[in-house]
């Protein structure tokens, strides 16, 4: 089977966030019914991250500008990247990468040690304190199964979200690339193609990859690749041993919610 | 009903013919995909427009057992093609939603589904059913306008109206309801009849 | 929209403004988006750094208010530079045509002010006519003839002089030309605080579509209507989209992106006090006593409302059938007139807190909320003695009586709360702003008791029609004779049998009618509204799915010989007029009938016929049927002149747009001493404040996560999730002047009210430098209120004011003065 990616270009996002609702609507994945649970972000941006019940958000970033600002969009979800972090971090092989390139949480091995959301070097994937499992996007596994495409590129209005083999949207992501600077955009930038081994989601950065808020050379931390030697070793019972050591600390690599910027200032 | 449907967009090759079964090489466990369960396999399709702003785009609910389980763009509608902003992907909601504590599909809890009443200085609403509701709005529809009703203005000329009753509201129903709607305003008489395109 | 959603494709600049089509209307970005592919320029001009502004090829910060000085200097530019469509502008526009000579203008007052009744006297306004042209009723108007058509006298037209170079002083084009050579860029950048760099930028741009063959469209929404002078601004676009030759074109128009899904079907129903059924006045006491006078009064002499007669009758025989008879005057009288008052929006409720309005229906709405100045409009309803609200939730209004600080037992005010299904629990059709009536199919069915609004409407007319039978009363043939035949077997209001009644057919045999070219003012037809009249004509199947509103066909092809990909989608819904995706159609083509763009042509004369992309909007047919009339120079068919309006005598506050200030402003008018519209009626509830006490502009809008007063929205949780509260956007350097950062919970306040939003301080809203001040805006969603579902926060509209334009008495939500202060908890 073909290796399929999505395609998300910036310069035709207008932020709309349907992706954000059409991926809760196919998955089936709840948000609180009561006010109290809500908090404000003091941005467009909410929720701030992604969390066990919301796989994709808009992010937002500002550029301040003589008249207006650049106002800089960006989709946040599982990169599904090809060296996974999150899946050579889970002790008890819950993360398997399907054969489109999708990197998959079976919720059912899942035992909610939280190894995977701390490797992952862009925080996606996150922990559901009432059912002990974690959670992210799944690159819609079952729509693509039956011919659809994700739920996400699907709604896209624009054609900012598209959806395809690998290789084409690799193609369609540097033509994009092209048309962007013969418009005047210096700075963009496209990634995914090369990153961790080759993402299988890939982006046009329009204005550059920090005026968006993607992580220039992200890295699988040193720590997995030593924990992949260890690994075998023991399994379940060894993971809940290791997990003492607290694998977290050690793999401050990439974003983590702390440094996030609620006031969507990103200084030039 | 004979609706013409193109189907969905399919993707081109044969990349979706299987489950995806994986058989990934490395240290960690190679898995087997979990079944996918098709949750659209035999569902009823029917075609429905956004209610939220008129740019009239065309989604699709699917209803199973008789419950609405999933709605989302019309790939054959020519404006919006199969997409949805967050409005519109969200007008499942109107109905249903997911309860966060069981995951279970249900009616959202702030749909009102009975009628209710509030008595003159009454601090709540209580419930209560058609016929008793439909029988005591006639009343006081009748009595205010029989009480109001002008037949002939200060001139002599025959005016038949009432302004003592308001009609507010429309543009979230249907056209052939706003006809009834305002038909049934100017049979009373009522000039005060005013919705959402003022405001 | 004069034109509709696909049609953007076409465009070859798009210009918003007063209108947030990315974040309001996401969808039309697909299309936008298609049409910059071809190169196209997307303008976007907003007093807030928008999404659309996020996303757009240039953007000009505009002070709110300000449009028709930078519109109007926009036209002075075009005069100067003669940037105009000339060809079009002398063909299909009253440019050439001589005004009375005794009109004039002079510091903000045109000609005919009368300062006591803030009204004009519109006699000088009229055109310099010679000769009268009577209707030939033995020839086209024979039909008044017909027996059981209603006696009336004919009206007649009077023959205009013209000036066909241009060039006389009283022509319109020149007075036009007078009027706007105030506006000079310097001018319009120191009103609107646009840069004029930026400005001149946007104006090049811009005007570059009056080159024959280029498209420029204007989408527009309440950025533009909820303005004191809203109409004005409205025409202040129109007359641009005239000059630049953009009306009728493909990729063209005047656009207004209606906010809610069917405001456009019930506007089309007349769901307002002014109008009934498709555009049709409300009898009035002062001018329509009786039918006689109705039918003269409103019967223009030429264009295509001559046959108005015909579509007046039709509406009387379908609300009361056999019982409308020549007779009785087709029951004329049972229909109500107004005492020639305003009964708007404001009106009504100011009538309610008089005590006048009793009781209330609400379908849907929420004024709460919605409305301006809205907790007077809260106090308004406590006076009510009951209130009847159908609703999908237990909107603000409904339990109004829970407001915070109220005491529920001082309001004797009974309210029925009525469940109502949502628009997938029923079927019916709807109206999209590109005026597209489609079929909606019924998916499910309601919850609980939840009942359509349809049923509900129906069950209360049986009981009524039950009590006056029963009881007699006020008039009760009024109720007891409205035909109510639309039931099904099990006596259930049945849609499509509705449906065939709003369409038309003809009263002896109940067969539908094609079209409304078939009605006739003899009683002999009845047809609920003209426009929707093609809808439903197939007469042999009661399913949608077989009539032109239910039509599913979404291939592209031609009409008639041409190449079709246009995206008019002729097969796919029913469109008004006769299924015509663009109006003014006729204006896409020379007068010798060749497109203006060849490449994209909607129609062209080939010498001995008209080949078609579109419903021709022309006198195309010859007496066989035949679409080989020749080509003439009448491209605007509703307008007794056949030529569109630079100059018109309809408005109530002037023929040319001019620009005022908001009530609430900031700035002194610089372009005269009339400081505001002057037609514009002010009650003493506005409670309008000043710049000494409020000097901050705020304007109120909607975000894509949200809608109107939140009830379709605050109670659906992912939606919350993705824009949970309410928020007050500033720049930062009025946070630093007042203390405030980033989510700091602030105090914004008026006259008119208090409320609390969380700061979000962003370099997205920026202090304007209005003739040479520095003048700080703030903005707030207005979705929110103190109660309903997942979300509640302050409701903005406690702060707008309830004054309204001159012309539709739309109130100035987007404009008026404020002061802000951290919250001391």
């Amino acid at each position: 089977m073909a290796e399929m990616a999505i395609f998300y270009d910036s310069s035709k996002c207008t932020a709309c966030k349907g992706c954000q609702v059409a991926c809760k609507q196919w998955n089936q994945l709840p948000s609180p019914l009561t006010a109290d649970k809500f908090e404000y972000t003091k941005s467009y941006q909410s929720p701030l991250e992604t969390n066990p019940d919301t796989w994709v958000i808009m992010t937002f970033d500002e550029v301040d500008q003589d008249i207006g600002v650049e106002w800089n969009f960006m989709r946040r979800a599982c990169f599904h990247c090809t060296d996974a972090a999150c899946l050579q971090a889970c002790p008890v092989g819950a993360i398997s990468k399907r054969d489109n390139g999708a990197v998959v949480i079976d919720s059912e091995k899942c035992i909610g040690c939280q190894y995977c959301t701390n490797a992952c070097p862009f925080d996606i994937p996150k922990w559901k304190e009432a059912d002990n499992k974690t959670r992210k996007c799944w690159l819609c596994q079952d729509r693509l199964a039956n011919g659809r495409q994700p739920a996400c590129v699907t709604t896209c209005p624009t054609g900012a979200l598209t959806f395809g083999e690998r290789t084409e949207m690799v193609a369609t992501a540097k033509t994009a690339l092209d048309e962007a600077k013969a418009k005047g955009f210096n700075d963009a930038e496209v990634y995914g193609v090369d990153e961790l081994d080759g993402m299988h989601v890939l982006f046009l950065a329009h204005r550059g990859l920090e005026a968006h808020g993607l992580i220039r050379d992200p890295k699988v931390p040193d720590m997995i690749e030593l924990w992949q030697l260890l690994k075998p070793l023991g399994g379940a019972a060894f993971a809940a041993v290791i997990g003492g050591l607290g694998i977290s600390y050690l793999t401050g690599i990439g974003y983590k919610r702390e440094e996030t910027d609620e006031s969507e200032e990103v200084q030039k | 009903m004979n609706i013409t449907r193109r189907g969905f967009l399919k993707l081109s090759g044969a990349a979706f013919a299987a489950g995806a079964l994986s058989d990934f090489v490395g240290q960690s466990t190679a898995l087997a995909a979990e079944p996918l369960e098709w949750r659209l396999a035999d569902v009823k399709e029917t075609p429905s427009i956004c209610c939220y702003c008129a740019v009239g785009c065309g989604s699709i609910c699917s209803v199973k057992d008789g419950e609405l389980i999933n709605m989302e763009g019309d790939p054959d509608h020519p404006v919006n093609r199969g997409s949805l902003c967050s409005k519109g992907s969200a007008q499942f909601q109107l109905r249903n939603v997911y309860d966060p504590e069981s995951g279970d599909l249900i009616l959202n809890p702030y749909r009102q589904t009975k009628v209710r009443y509030r008595a003159a200085g009454a601090s709540e609403f209580e419930d209560k059913d058609w016929d008793w509701a439909i029988t005591e709005i006639a009343k006081r529809v009748k009595k205010t306008r029989d009480e109001s009703f002008e037949t002939k203005d200060s001139n002599g000329v025959t005016v038949n109206r009432t302004e003592a009753i308001g009609f507010l509201g429309g543009a979230g129903l249907d056209n052939e309801e706003c006809y009834l709607v305002q038909k049934l305003a100017r049979a009373v008489g009522v000039t005060y009849i005013e919705h959402q395109a003022r405001i | 929209m004069t034109n509709h959603w696909v049609d953007l494709k076409n465009s070859d600049v798009v210009l918003a403004i007063g209108g947030n089509n990315a974040e309001n209307h996401p969808i039309s970005m697909k299309w936008v988006t298609e049409a910059r592919k071809n190169g196209a320029k997307y303008i976007v001009v907003d007093p807030r750094f928008t999404r659309s502004a996020a996303v757009s090829d240039l953007y000009g910060p505009l002070r709110s208010g300000t449009d028709i000085a930078f519109l109007g200097g926009l036209y002075n530019y075009i005069f100067e530079n003669k940037l105009y469509h000339e060809e079009y502008v002398k063909n299909y526009t009253n440019a050439s045509w001589l005004v009375n000579p005794d009109y004039g203008f002079d510091d903000g007052l045109f000609s005919g002010y009368d300062e006591a009744g803030r009204k004009y006297d519109k006699a000088t306004w009229q055109y310099d006519t010679e000769g009268e042209t009577p209707w030939d009723t033995e020839g086209a108007f024979a039909w008044v003839n017909k027996p059981g058509t209603p006696a009336f006298t004919t009206p007649i037209g009077k023959t205009p002089k013209k000036d066909e170079t241009l060039s006389d002083p009283n022509c319109v084009f020149q007075l036009m030309k007078k009027h706007y050579e105030r506006y000079t860029p310097e001018i319009a950048s120191a009103v609107s605080g646009m840069p004029i760099d930026r400005m001149m930028e946007i104006w090049e741009t811009y005007a570059s579509t009056g080159q024959p063959g280029k498209a420029g469209t204007i989408m527009y929404a309440m950025g533009m209507t909820q303005h004191t002078y809203g109409s004005q601004n409205v025409r202040a676009m129109a007359v641009l989209q005239l000059l630049l030759g953009n009306m009728g074109m493909p990729g063209g128009g005047v656009n207004a992106l209606r906010g809610e899904s069917n405001v456009q079907g019930s506007t089309d129903m007349a769901m307002l006090f002014h109008i009934i059924p498709a555009y049709m006045a409300t009898p009035n006491a002062t001018k329509h006593k009786v039918l006689r006078d109705y039918l003269e009064k409103e019967t223009p002499s030429g264009g295509y409302w001559t046959n108005k007669p015909k579509f007046f009758i039709s509406l009387l025989k379908e609300m009361y059938g056999d019982y409308a008879t020549a007779a009785n005057n087709y029951a004329f009288d049972m229909m109500p007139k107004l005492n020639g008052k305003n009964h708007s929006h404001i009106a009504m409720f100011e009538a309610m807190n008089e005590g006048t309005v009793k009781g209330l229906f609400l379908w849907g709405q929420n004024p709460a909320v919605g409305g301006p100045n809205c907790s007077m409009e809260r106090n308004a309803m406590e006076k009510l003695d009951w209130m009847v609200a159908v609703d999908l939730w237990e909107t603000e209004t409904a339990s109004f009586w829970k407001a915070p600080t109220i005491d529920p037992s001082t309001i004797d005010t009974e309210v029925f709360l009525l469940p109502a299904a949502c628009h997938y629990e029923k079927q019916g059709s709807i109206s999209n702003s590109g005026r597209w009536i489609q079929w909606r199919w019924k998916a499910v069915d309601p919850p609980g008791d939840a009942m359509d609004d349809g049923e509900i409407c129906t069950e209360i007319v049986h009981a009524l029609k039950d009590l006056y039978k029963a009881e007699g009363g006020a008039l009760p043939e009024a109720i007891t004779e409205l035909t109510w035949d639309y039931m099904d077997e099990n006596d259930h209001l049945d849609i499509t049998k509705l449906a065939r009644a709003i369409n038309g057919y003809t009263v002896a045999d109940g067969k539908v009618v094609a079209n409304f070219t078939k009605l006739a003012a003899d009683g002999s037809t009845a047809c609920g509204n003209w426009l929707f009249s093609g809808y439903w004509t197939n007469e042999d199947s009661m399913d949608p799915a077989d009539q032109p509103t239910g039509a599913r066909d979404n291939t592209d092809p031609t009409r008639k010989g041409l190449d079709g990909g246009m995206g008019s989608h002729l097969g796919w819904s029913f469109c008004w007029p006769v299924n015509r995706r663009i109006i003014y159609n006729r204006a896409s083509c020379d007068p010798a009938g060749k497109p203006w763009n060849p490449d994209k042509p909607l129609f062209k004369w080939t010498g001995s016929e008209w080949l078609s992309n579109d419903v021709p909007d022309f006198g195309n047919k010859a007496a066989d049927g035949t679409e080989t009339k020749p080509p003439n120079s009448t491209a605007f068919i509703m307008l007794p002149e056949g030529n569109a309006r630079l100059f018109a005598q309809g408005m109530a506050d002037g023929p040319f747009p001019e620009h005022y200030e908001p009530y609430e402003s900031p700035a002194t008018n610089a372009l005269s001493s009339t400081q505001n519209d002057p037609a514009v009626v002010v009650w003493e509830s506005a409670s309008l404040g000043t710049k000494d006490k409020f000097p901050i502009v705020m304007s109120t809008y909607r975000l894509t996560e949200h809608w109107q007063t939140g009830g379709m929205t605050r109670n659906l949780p992912w939606l919350v999730e993705t824009m949970p509260k309410m928020f007050i956007e500033l720049s930062q350097e009025l946070a630093d002047d007042k203390g405030i950062e980033s989510g700091d919970s602030v105090v914004i306040e008026n006259n008119r009210g208090a409320i609390t939003a969380l700061a979000m301080v962003t370099n997205r809203f920026k202090p304007f430098t209005i003739n040479g001040e520095t003048v700080h805006q703030v903005g707030t969603p207005w979705h929110w209120s103190y109660s309903s579902g997942c979300s509640i926060g302050g409701s903005a509209n406690d702060l707008t004011p309830n004054v309204g334009d001159a012309n539709t008495m739309i109130p100035e939500y987007k404009a008026f003065l404020v002061d802000i202060r951290k919250e001391e908890v």
